[in-house]
């Protein structure tokens, strides 16, 4: 567990950080392993999506906020993030967030 | 040049016979010409100098028609010379006979590529010949490429067999 | 401790709020890549498919599996009804992304009516439909159909399931031009012949084939016409006449030629009339292909001392050199949209197809085999077809221009070469 003072610096402890850190990387995972890039898909095209969540982690909705250009990949893209639903939790509630925004590169190396 | 269009005067007029062959739409119609292979004759008693039996009699140098190469060459090797010579000979004396020399080429790598190694070979062949005497006109040079291995199997020796140009008279193609 | 904890814990949270994540309490994820490698869709049986000779969804469900892309859920022997919406959550936790409904009516006129339906299961959405009447007779073409539906749905990419591939069957002296569906099946001959015949090669209209016989003991270029079996005489002049390439609106075609000296590359109209040359070599150009676009043509030339493919403008001028490395690259074949180039290469292992990212002209070994050639694009460019070598026989087999999915094709002959892909069926 946490040890000393909290920083009164204006950023997160590194332990919250890690924690975000590992928060962020779970989902990310569970997405990228639910997305299957389209054929064929050339260049570096990204998407941008606003996902808001249930406190268990469930898909409430899911918006396309800047499209990659490529139709069918902003199709498997939402396809994916519902897929992935229930979405992972964090170690810690205080971490949790109902609105994430995922942002998606699916040409580039993970 | 003349003898070769038969054939394909042949096929023409088998398609415009077979035509019947359709079958529903977008099928493909089957045009079966297996048992016809145009030969053309050729009339023994206009042949001068050597006779026409020397082009098959095996004591006769005229019955050797094949030259061989090396690997990815065209040139033609100095054992071949008098054989070539022959030939000239034979067309010069007899400017009624045209030959055709087909060339091979051993079977790897791209087809249509080795049929222009073997158009090259072919194409050596009859330079050689025109330059012995022959006339230009009497000869035609094609390629097989590698679709008519005289050799089967794949050794070096096999390989070697089939780089190979050889010579047609009228009557034989 | 609890209690203290539980305050650091909120004050932290209110940090984050207040300060490391302004504005809203949302966090931004980035995700690079992609990890799935196939689409997960149910195929179920349409209702009243068993009044078919044939069944559809047997074929669907092979053209979605061979294409690499997609994993079947399996559904037993259930039927979803075109008319009701499937149960689409149920679906969904079986694993289904999509699922196709349909249904078969027989008319009174012998023909039947089909009519089917895809769900996306994620979205709750039905994303298409379509609906035709057909012959018992059409009940492959039917299936093949669908698949390119539901390819296209799901991948915003067109189909190939459709289309037909040409090829040539030879069993001891007999050389055969076949045609078949892209899977292999439903062949049919178009040409028998004692004698070779090479390089087929389709033209758009999907109806015509291009390609060299040797019936005449010599290469001859014949066009012929599929529906009728017509063919005509494209090119013989003194010398071989070989590599007939369609340019992209079918009118005209580049063939090689001898007639002049070496193996050199001209331009022929489709009828055989006006032909001219492309450009003046000393040696060897063979195997012409044409970009997409008609702007360029690809060839393989030995003008540099090795077999290695070059390109030249449609209109004539300078040779480019493509191919950089290696000892011999051969038979070019630029994909449909333009930006990468198959061709076969030799290297330590043998003879294998590659394909060259043209822009950064970065290159990839596609095969594992050692005898391969004859590469050619599916119309939509993902699959290449070539031939290839099983116990000293010759076989068709297929791999993606992104090396993920490589397959054989299930021609029943004994030694087959030379394979084309054919056009998209025109609508």
């Amino acid at each position: 567990m946490m040890q000393g003072e909290p920083s009164t610096r204006p950023t997160a402890t590194p332990a919250t950080q890690a924690g975000l850190a590992d928060y962020q990387a779970r989902i990310a995972a569970k997405v990228r392993g639910n997305l299957m890039r389209p054929p064929g898909l050339e260049g570096n095209p990204e998407a941008v999506f606003m996902v808001r969540q249930h406190p268990d982690g469930s898909v409430v909705s899911v918006r396309l906020v800047r499209s990659s250009g490529v139709p069918a990949l902003d199709d498997a893209i939402e396809r994916a993030i519902l897929r992935s639903s229930p979405l992972p939790l964090p170690a810690a509630n205080e971490l949790f967030r109902a609105d994430l925004e995922l942002k998606f590169r699916p040409n580039e190396q993970p | 040049m003349k003898r070769l269009i038969l054939p394909v005067l042949l096929s023409t007029l088998l398609v415009a016979c077979g035509g019947t062959g359709g079958t529903q739409q977008g099928g493909a119609a089957v045009d079966d010409r297996s048992a016809t292979t145009g030969v053309a004759t050729v009339n023994a008693s206009d042949v001068s100098g050597a006779g026409i039996a020397a082009l098959t009699d095996p004591n006769n140098i005229l019955s050797k028609r094949s030259v061989y190469f090396d690997f990815d060459q065209f040139v033609i090797r100095s054992e071949f010379q008098s054989q070539l010579q022959a030939h000239a000979g034979f067309l010069a004396q007899n400017p009624q006979m045209r030959m055709l020399v087909q060339g091979n080429a051993d079977e790897r790598g791209s087809r249509e590529y080795n049929l222009a190694l073997g158009q090259k070979r072919a194409e050596a062949v009859k330079q050689a010949l025109v330059l012995m005497g022959a006339r230009e006109t009497q000869v035609e040079s094609v390629s097989l490429g590698e679709e008519k291995p005289r050799c089967l199997e794949r050794t070096e020796s096999c390989y070697a067999e089939n780089r190979r140009g050889d010579m047609l008279y009228s009557g034989e193609f | 401790m609890t209690q203290f904890l539980t305050s650091l814990r909120t004050a932290l949270a209110l940090l984050l709020w207040a300060l490391a994540i302004p504005v809203h309490a949302q966090l931004s994820i980035e995700i690079t890549g992609a990890g799935a490698t196939r689409f997960p869709v149910a195929i179920p049986l349409l209702e009243r498919e068993a009044s078919l000779p044939r069944s559809i969804t047997d074929v669907v469900r092979a053209d979605l599996e061979r294409s690499g892309l997609f994993s079947l859920v399996d559904m037993g022997l259930v039927a979803l009804p075109e008319a009701a919406i499937p149960d689409l959550q149920g679906l969904r936790q079986r694993g289904a992304d999509a699922v196709l409904t349909g249904s078969v009516t027989p008319l009174s006129d012998g023909r039947h009516d089909i009519r089917v339906r895809l769900f996306d299961t994620q979205k709750g959405l039905e994303i298409g439909a379509i609906a035709m009447r057909i012959a018992p007779a059409q009940s492959r073409a039917t299936a093949h159909r669908i698949a390119d539906f539901i390819y296209e749905k799901l991948t915003g990419q067109p189909g190939y399931f459709s289309t037909r591939i040409a090829y040539v069957v030879k069993s001891g002296q007999r050389y055969e031009l076949q045609v078949a569906d892209a899977d292999g099946e439903n062949p049919q001959t178009a040409l028998v012949s004692r004698e070779p015949i090479i390089s087929p090669a389709w033209a758009p209209d999907g109806q015509r084939l291009a390609y060299v016989s040797f019936e005449a003991k010599k290469p001859i270029i014949y066009v012929h016409h599929l529906p009728t079996g017509q063919r005509q005489v494209v090119a013989n002049f003194r010398g071989s006449n070989s590599a007939p390439a369609w340019s992209p609106d079918g009118q005209r075609l580049a063939v090689v030629l001898t007639k002049d000296g070496p193996s050199q590359i001209y331009l022929v109209n489709a009828d055989g009339s006006g032909v001219r040359r492309l450009m003046t070599s000393s040696g060897i150009d063979t195997e012409p292909a044409w970009s997409a676009d008609g702007q360029w043509i690809y060839f393989t030339s030995d003008r540099g001392g090795g077999a290695q493919i070059y390109r030249v403008p449609t209109s004539g001028g300078t040779a480019q050199r493509v191919t950089l490395e290696g000892s011999y690259n051969v038979t070019p074949r630029p994909s449909p949209d333009g930006r990468s180039l198959a061709f076969v290469t030799r290297n330590d292992r043998g003879f294998q197809l590659a394909i060259m990212e043209l822009a950064s002209r970065q290159t990839t070994i596609l095969t594992d085999s050692v005898r391969d050639e004859s590469p050619s694009f599916a119309p939509n460019g993902r699959m290449l077809l070539y031939a290839s070598e099983i116990g000293n026989r010759g076989v068709l087999a297929a791999v993606s221009a992104d090396r993920r999915v490589s397959q054989r094709l299930s021609v029943q002959a004994a030694d087959v070469r030379e394979p084309a892909w054919g056009p998209l069926p025109r609508p």
